[in-house]
C-alpha cells in the first residue's frame, strides 16, 4: 500500500530530517527533505507527493500555516502530519487544526519509530 | 552734662516766669527718669527709699506715698527678698563701694503678672562717700520668653532630627562633622562623639571619598547637587548603601557656613529590588520556556531515533557509527542549552562587581535567547568589536539588562522581524544598543516606558517591571539608558556605562 509512496519532509534541523529520512526509506518510502516552508511550496508546485510530515516551528513559517498554504497555493492533497516539539497534542492550536482538517495528525517530539509508524499507516489507510 | 542740653535747646522743658536754672536741671533730670524704660530706685544707708522712677511704680503696682521712705523690706515681696538676699547685697555694695555686677530677679507679687528682671546695685557717690545705692532693674521677661522660645524650637528641632529615620549629619564648610543623629549612629554604628570633626568624606568606600568631596565642595562653592548614592562603611567595614541629599546651611550673610546631608539606608530597598530582580528574571525564564522547550526536543528527539536504529540488527557498521556520533552530539547539544539556561538563571549575589567584556555578556545573553527568538521568526543579528569592552559591574545584573530589552523588543514584532545587538565603545563610554524593527513607541508613551509597571500589553502578557528594572541596574551602575523610537518603524534602546580603564 505504502510501497514507493513519496513522502515530503519539511524541518528546518539537518538530523531530524535524517531521522525521518532513514526511518521512512527504511519502510519502503521515498523521502525528498527541505528546510523551509518556502522551498517546499515550490517544490510542491512542480512535483507530486503522497503524504507531508511537518515541523510545527520552521524558519520561516508555522507549521500550521505551511498546512494551509500548500491547500490553498498548491494542488497538493496529500494528508500533512505535524510533527513538534513545541506543541502538546491538547494544545488549541494542534485541536483545531486536527478539527478542521488542516492536518491529519500529530505526534509529539522526541517519538518512537512506531508512534510516527502508527500515525502514517491511520493518515493512509483513512485516505485510501 | 551742661553741654549735652546746650546742643538740644528745642527741647527744653518750659520754664516759668523766676524759675532758676538749678530748678530746671532738677526737672530734667525727673523727667529723665521717670522716661528711663528701666525701674530705678534710690536707697539710703538704712535701707529706705529715698526716690523712685515712675517705672518702678507703674510696674510694681505702688504708689509714691507708700514708697518713698518705706524700707526696702516693706517694698520688695518677701519671697524676692529672700530669694535674690537683695537687702545684704545692698549692704554690701555700702560698705565695699563697688557696684553689684548683673543678676537676674524673678518679681512675683500678688495680683501682679510675674516679670523677670535683670538689676545691679551701683553706689552713688558724694564725695569719698557712698550715701546712697542706685538699683537699677531692666525689664527682661519678654526677652526670657523669646530665649525661652528658640529654646523650645531649638529642642524640638532636635527631637525631629534624633527621632528621624533618616541619616541627618551637618559639616563645617570643610566637609568635618558637626552634629550626627541617633539615625547615623544606628546605620553606621559610630557614636556622635566617635565621628564628630572627622571628614565625612572619610566615612565613606574608599572608591566614592571624592565624590563625597566633590559634592561639599560645589555646595560651599554655591552649586546645587543631585541625589547621590555613595556608600558609608560602618564600624564593622561593611557597605551600607546611602542615598545623600545635601543642602548648604546659609549663615545671616547668606554664605555658606556647612552643609547639611540627610541619607537615606538603602539596604532594605536593594535587598527588596533583589528580589524582584530575580522574580522578574525567572518570569522572563518561563517565556523563554516554550522556545528552550522546542530547542530541547529536537536533539532529544535525533538521540533517541538514533537509539532505536541501533536497537534492529544492522550488518551496516557505518550507518551504526553514524547513528552513535548523532546520539553523542544530540545529547551534547541538549547538555549545552540546559548548561546556559542554568547559569542564567542562578542568581548571583547582587553586590559582586568585577571587571567584565561586554562582548562575551552579549554573546552569552544572545545565545539563550535566540531559542525564542527563532520561535517568532526573529532574527538577532550580533555587532561586536573585535577588542573586549570591559566595564565594572555585576554580571548577572547587567545580563538581565541585556535580556528585557531584547525580550522586550521580540514581544513588540508579532509577525517576526529584525533585533540588532550591538556593542561598541563611544566617546569614552561603553555603549550597549538594542534596536529592533517593532511597532514602535508613540511619543506620548516615550517617557513612560522606564516607570514601573507601565506596559501597552495586556494583563497577564508582562509585568511592566522589565524596563524600570533595566533603569535601576544601569542608574546602580552609573550608567545611562535611553530610548530613541519612531512609531511603526522600530525601537533603539541605548544603554551607555562608564569604560574600565585596562
Amino acid at each position: 500500500m505504502t510501497e514507493g509512496l513519496h513522502v515530503l519532509v519539511v524541518d528546518d534541523e539537518p538530523d531530524v530530517c535524517w531521522v525521518l529520512e532513514v526511518l521512512l526509506r527504511n519502510n519502503g518510502f521515498t523521502v525528498v527533505t527541505m528546510a523551509s516552508g518556502g522551498a517546499a511550496l515550490n517544490w510542491l508546485n512542480s512535483a507530486t507527493c503522497g503524504l507531508i510530515l511537518v515541523d510545527a516551528k520552521l524558519g520561516d513559517i508555522e507549521g500550521v500555516e505551511l498546512a494551509r498554504r500548500i491547500r490553498i497555493d498548491t494542488a497538493c492533497t496529500a494528508p500533512v502530519i505535524l510533527v513538534s516539539g513545541y506543541f502538546y497534542k491538547d494544545d488549541s492550536v494542534v485541536q483545531n487544526s486536527l478539527n478542521n482538517g488542516t492536518i491529519a495528525a500529530f505526534v509529539t517530539k522526541p517519538f518512537r519509530h512506531e508512534e510516527i509508524l502508527n500515525a502514517i499507516n491511520a493518515v493512509l489507510s483513512v485516505k485510501h | 552734662m551742661k553741654d549735652w542740653v546746650a546742643g538740644s535747646n528745642s527741647s527744653r522743658p518750659d520754664l516759668t516766669d523766676g524759675e532758676t536754672s538749678e530748678g530746671w536741671y532738677e526737672k530734667l533730670y525727673h523727667m529723665l527718669l521717670g522716661n528711663i524704660p528701666f525701674s530705678l530706685l534710690l536707697v539710703d544707708r538704712s535701707l529706705c527709699i529715698v526716690s523712685a522712677n515712675r517705672n518702678f511704680l507703674v510696674k510694681g503696682q505702688r504708689t509714691e506715698i507708700n514708697t518713698i521712705g518705706a524700707a526696702v523690706s516693706e517694698v520688695f515681696p518677701d519671697v524676692v527678698l529672700s530669694f535674690t538676699q537683695l537687702e545684704s547685697k545692698i549692704r554690701n555694695v555700702f560698705d565695699s563701694g563697688f557696684p553689684l555686677p548683673g543678676e537676674q530677679m524673678t518679681y512675683r507679687a500678688p495680683g501682679i503678672a510675674t516679670r523677670v528682671y535683670y538689676y545691679s546695685v551701683i553706689p552713688v557717690r558724694l564725695g569719698e562717700m557712698v550715701e546712697h545705692v542706685m538699683l537699677v532693674m531692666d525689664d527682661i521677661t519678654e526677652k526670657v520668653q523669646l530665649i525661652e522660645k528658640a529654646r523650645m524650637v531649638e529642642r524640638h528641632l532636635a527631637t525631629v532630627v534624633e527621632s528621624a529615620n533618616d541619616l541627618m549629619v551637618s559639616t563645617n564648610g570643610k566637609g568635618s562633622i558637626v552634629s550626627w543623629n541617633r539615625s547615623a549612629e544606628r546605620i553606621s554604628g559610630y557614636q556622635a562623639n566617635q565621628v564628630r570633626g572627622r571628614l565625612l568624606a572619610d566615612l565613606c568606600e574608599g572608591g566614592h571619598r571624592e565624590d563625597m568631596k566633590a559634592m561639599i565642595r560645589r555646595l560651599v562653592e554655591g552649586s546645587a547637587v543631585q541625589f547621590q548614592e555613595i556608600c558609608l562603611v560602618s564600624n564593622t567595614g561593611s557597605l551600607i548603601p546611602v542615598d545623600w541629599s545635601c543642602s548648604p546651611i546659609l549663615d545671616d550673610t547668606g554664605k555658606v557656613s556647612g552643609v547639611v546631608a540627610v541619607g537615606r539606608d538603602l539596604t532594605e530597598r536593594r535587598a527588596f529590588e533583589q528580589h524582584i530582580f530575580q522574580s522578574e528574571k525567572l518570569a522572563a525564564l518561563g517565556v523563554m520556556a516554550g522556545g528552550i522547550a522546542h530547542e530541547l526536543r529536537n536533539p532529544l528527539a535525533v538521540s533517541f531515533s538514533a537509539a532505536q536504529f541501533l536497537l534492529k540488527p544492522s550488518e551496516d557498521f557505518l550507518f551504526q557509527r553514524e547513528c552513535v556520533n548523532k546520539i553523542i552530539d544530540g545529547i551534547q547539544r541538549s547538555s549545552l542549552i540546559i548548561e546556559n539556561l542554568l547559569r542564567f538563571a542562578r542568581p548571583s549575589p547582587g553586590d559582586r562587581v568585577g571587571a567584565l567584556d561586554l562582548v562575551v555578556l552579549a554573546t552569552d545573553t544572545v545565545g539563550v535567547l535566540s531559542p525564542q527568538a527563532r520561535l517568532q521568526k526573529i532574527k538577532v543579528q550580533e555587532k561586536y568589536p573585535g577588542a573586549p569592552v570591559m566595564v565594572s559591574g555585576n554580571t548577572n545584573l547587567l545580563q538581565q539588562v541585556l535580556m528585557n530589552l531584547i525580550l522586550n523588543a521580540c514581544q513588540f514584532m508579532s509577525e517576526g522581524g529584525e533585533v540588532i545587538v550591538e556593542v561598541r565603545c563611544e566617546a569614552g563610554s561603553a555603549l550597549i544598543q538594542v534596536s529592533d524593527t517593532g511597532c514602535g513607541v508613540s511619543p506620548a508613551n516615550l517617557r513612560r516606558v522606564f516607570d514601573p509597571f507601565f506596559t501597552t500589553r495586556p494583563i497577564g502578557k508582562g509585568t511592566g517591571l522589565g524596563l524600570s528594572i533595566c533603569h535601576t541596574i544601569v542608574k546602580q551602575h552609573g550608567g545611562e539608558i535611553e530610548l530613541e523610537s519612531e512609531e511603526g518603524k522600530g525601537s533603539t534602546f541605548s544603554v551607555r556605562l562608564p569604560l574600565l580603564q585596562v
